[in-house]
């Protein structure tokens, strides 16, 4: 079992004072704390954050944390020093819930389950809420979902138009009750996954339509892709970069409406022109007599 | 779905009725409806239990902890709008 420098945790000195401990502990809980946080690990983080408080607030625990890493220092190993056997957590004291329980470590040394449980009667367990990733594909209709949650797999219908940040309740599948009360309701909250075609747009969708600058010019027939299969779609003559041409209905399938597409017009030029292609430009050049720059000073 | 009453939301969440007056009080979580009685949408508990871990763990008052939730739930918003316009400009810029 790795050895848990508290100390460090904390970035304190090890004759760090009350003050110091509580001032570090404070800092990084409001820098991990998992409601806040947008660390990827803050969790864990906040868990190893608050053991160490844990330990180290409490004179008592302290001391016997201090013991054994001395006599680690000291070469010691693995065992424990001299009649160093661990006390066991007495009081329940009513901090830490399910989420938190600590290391293996803290619980080599200080025993208990390390979930500081309240007491007093049936407790309903808490809710709980994770993420949920779905795919655009996935809101057309009815989804089934398999999602675990620690060490439970559960089985997800996921209706129709479900939209980004909306949560899905389930109830009874949250943290178990305590001393015989109901369990916790489980809310599943929508993260849509980025597309690689489709952006999002609250129930609209975005595609981005690359066009040849003649087809902007002279106006063309493009097949475009959608969430439900490929459309025609008619790119009106004279068409400026970054035009948004609607198609109705086409968007996300939403509880009240549907949203539409957007097609982003995006004019790119052909990677390699030959000479008689070149040659054409420059008759264009020519003939089209075309400022673009003729007004974009005078914004200045 | 069904609604809450103060009473059975407080026994949901193992907080003082007083609390969750509280917190109702400063706009972390909202009645669906006043009358006669306060009567919350059961989703509302999540919200709870968040602004209560951060009373407890971070020691902060529960004005405090109104404004840490709204900061950090803009901060998201924003972080994600920024992703996905980000996105699009990538999908501009990129030459293909």
């Amino acid at each position: 079992m790795e050895f848990k420098d508290y100390y460090d945790i904390l970035g304190i000195k090890p004759d760090a004072d009350d003050k110091a401990i509580k001032g570090a502990y404070r800092k990084l809980a409001r820098k991990y704390h998992p409601d806040v946080s947008s660390d990827d690990d803050a969790e864990s983080k906040f868990k190893a954050v608050s053991e160490a408080y844990h330990v180290l607030k409490d004179p008592e625990k302290r001391a016997e944390y201090d013991q054994l890493r001395r006599y680690r220092q000291s070469g010691g190993g693995q065992a424990g020093p001299d009649g160093w056997q661990g006390f066991r957590q007495g009081g329940g004291e009513a901090h830490f819930d399910d989420a938190g329980a600590f290391s293996d470590f803290f619980q080599s040394i200080f025993g208990g389950g390390g979930g500081f449980s309240q007491r007093g009667g049936p407790r309903a367990g808490r809710d709980l809420e994770v993420e949920l990733p779905l795919f655009l594909e996935d809101t057309v209709a009815d989804t089934r979902k398999q999602i675990r949650v620690g060490d439970r797999t559960l089985n997800v219908t996921v209706p129709a138009g479900t939209g980004d940040n909306e949560r899905i309740r389930l109830k009874g599948q949250g943290a178990p009750g305590l001393d015989g009360g109901p369990a916790g309701d489980l809310y599943l909250r929508v993260r849509l996954v980025p597309h690689p075609l489709f952006d999002v747009d609250g129930h609209d969708l975005l595609v981005t339509v690359p066009v040849a600058p003649w087809e902007a010019v002279l106006g063309a027939k493009v097949s475009v892709p959608t969430l439900s299969g490929r459309i025609s779609l008619t790119v009106p003559a004279n068409s400026q970069n970054g035009r948004r041409l609607r198609i109705k209905g086409k968007g996300l399938v939403g509880q009240r409406h549907t949203g539409d597409l957007y097609a982003v017009l995006k004019v790119v030029l052909p990677e390699h022109q030959d000479e008689e292609s070149l040659a054409l430009w420059r008759q264009l050049a020519d003939r089209a007599g075309f400022d673009p720059r003729a007004d974009w000073e005078k914004r200045a | 779905m069904s609604r809450l009453t103060l009473t059975e939301l407080s026994r949901r969440v193992a907080l003082p009725v007083a609390t969750v007056t509280e917190i109702v009080e400063l706009g972390i979580i909202e009645p669906d409806s006043h009358d006669p009685h306060w009567l919350f949408d059961e989703t509302v508990t999540v919200l709870v239990t968040r602004a209560a871990r951060l009373h407890r763990d971070l020691a902060m008052d529960w004005s405090g902890v109104a404004l840490a939730l709204e900061l950090s739930e803009e901060n998201r918003r924003l972080r994600r709008e920024n992703a996905a316009l980000r996105r699009r400009l990538e999908r501009f810029l990129d030459p293909r």
